[in-house]
């Protein structure tokens, strides 16, 4: 007679399928990572007025002035209020107001702001200044640029703009000894090559917009015109609010 | 005579580790994995080009502000602004952010190098001129607008 084995309890847990979930939680946790990066729009505020401070007069051949209004959800339109004389933009009167998604105002303001460049002097040492701020030493701890690059060891390199595209073969050029050639709208960088970027300036134009914006104009409104401007080869940027004429009913 | 035996070369791949290599990846992604929203206002951003914005370096000191506008388009509505968790009016945001700075020089012997805004696009321009007035009266004058990359929505 045949006698048949009971079967027996195992005490193992099966683990099996255990690297087939590790794998399945791992794919899920891979696609719903996300790594906060924040972007956005880099600006200063002037510095707070107080005795010592002397007032910066911008003369009028790098100045010009724009009020902005709102026409609509989305619709953002400048009134040129000053403008360098001679130059492909021109003061507007009232209702002569241009979109700001208006092409020729995009070429004017470029235009503009590629014929004042600054000198390559003035990037150098704003670069040898943001230099000296990043490794925390005082300011005139290096003579020159070239002798802070080699005192830190550190690799200088051009960062190609968007103006290069935009602009292409009118695009202003230089040549630096330390960096080779360098455009318009470019940035500056030293590098370390163990910690990686240290210090950045970009080549900009001395070219100076003021925006006055309409009190009830959207915030919107004014990323709209930064953007305009910075993707136009425009830094030095002011925001205030016009100013109403005659008085609140 | 005795043969010795040569080694033969197996075609198979030690795959012995690999559980051990995706449970640590795994556990590097459930560590890392943020589900939750930085405690800001659930704000709509402009919109700007990418080539115009830049990331912020891990090495700044930041704080975050966030401003929103209750009922948009409607004078009377509030204007709600937060830093962390704590609603605040408008007018405080840079005392706050002074007294933040304070801190932070005294606990961590750091400056405060960024203040980050995330601002709703609806949020009206004298609101915002006026909180540009009062941080520079605090002396805080290093600023970055978030955006939405431009063709996103």
């Amino acid at each position: 007679m045949r006698i048949r084995n009971r079967p027996r309890a195992s005490g193992d847990i099966p683990d099996a399928s255990m690297s087939d979930i590790a794998f399945l939680l791992l794919i899920f946790f891979l696609v719903t990572t996300t790594f906060e990066v924040q972007k956005g729009i880099s600006f200063k505020l002037p510095k707070k007025p107080d005795s010592e401070t002397q007032e910066v007069v911008i003369d009028e051949t790098n100045r010009l002035v724009m009020t902005i209004k709102q026409w609509g959800a989305h619709e953002y339109v400048a009134l040129i209020d000053q403008a360098p004389p001679e130059g492909p933009l021109q003061r507007a009167r009232a209702g002569e107001d241009v979109s700001l998604q208006d092409t020729s105002l995009h070429n004017g303001i470029r235009t503009l702001a590629s014929q004042r460049v600054e000198a390559m002097s003035a990037s150098l040492d704003r670069l040898l200044s943001n230099l000296q701020v990043a490794k925390g030493v005082p300011s005139g701890t290096y003579s020159s640029l070239e002798t802070a690059i080699s005192a830190e060891n550190l690799v200088p390199m051009v960062r190609p703009g968007i103006l290069r595209t935009i602009m292409g073969s009118r695009i202003p050029l230089e040549m630096d000894p330390i960096f080779g050639e360098i455009a318009f709208g470019d940035t500056l960088v030293l590098s370390d090559v163990r910690q990686g970027e240290i210090a950045s300036v970009v080549r900009e134009s001395e070219l100076v917009v003021i925006l006055k914006f309409f009190p009830d104009c959207d915030y919107e409104g004014m990323i709209f015109a930064l953007d305009l401007l910075r993707l136009n080869g425009v830094s030095r940027t002011g925001v205030t609010i016009q100013e109403r004429l005659g008085g609140d009913a | 005579m005795k043969f010795k035996r040569r080694m033969k070369v197996t075609g198979n791949i030690f795959t012995g580790t690999m559980a051990d290599i995706v449970f640590l990846l795994l556990v590097f992604f459930m560590a890392t994995t943020l589900f939750k929203e930085d405690g800001g206002l659930r704000v709509r951003f402009p919109q700007a080009h990418h080539e115009v914005m830049n990331e912020l370096g891990k090495q700044y000191l930041t704080v975050t502000v966030w401003v929103k506008q209750v009922e948009p388009g409607n004078d009377s509505s509030e204007l709600v602004a937060r830093i962390g968790d704590y609603d605040m009016p408008l007018s405080q945001i840079a005392e706050q952010l002074s007294i933040l700075s304070d801190r932070f020089w005294r606990e961590q012997n750091k400056r405060l190098d960024v203040v980050v805004l995330n601002i709703d696009s609806r949020v009206p321009m004298q609101a915002m001129v006026d909180l540009f007035g009062s941080m520079r009266f605090e002396e805080i004058y290093s600023i970055q607008f978030n955006a939405e990359e431009l063709g996103l929505y």
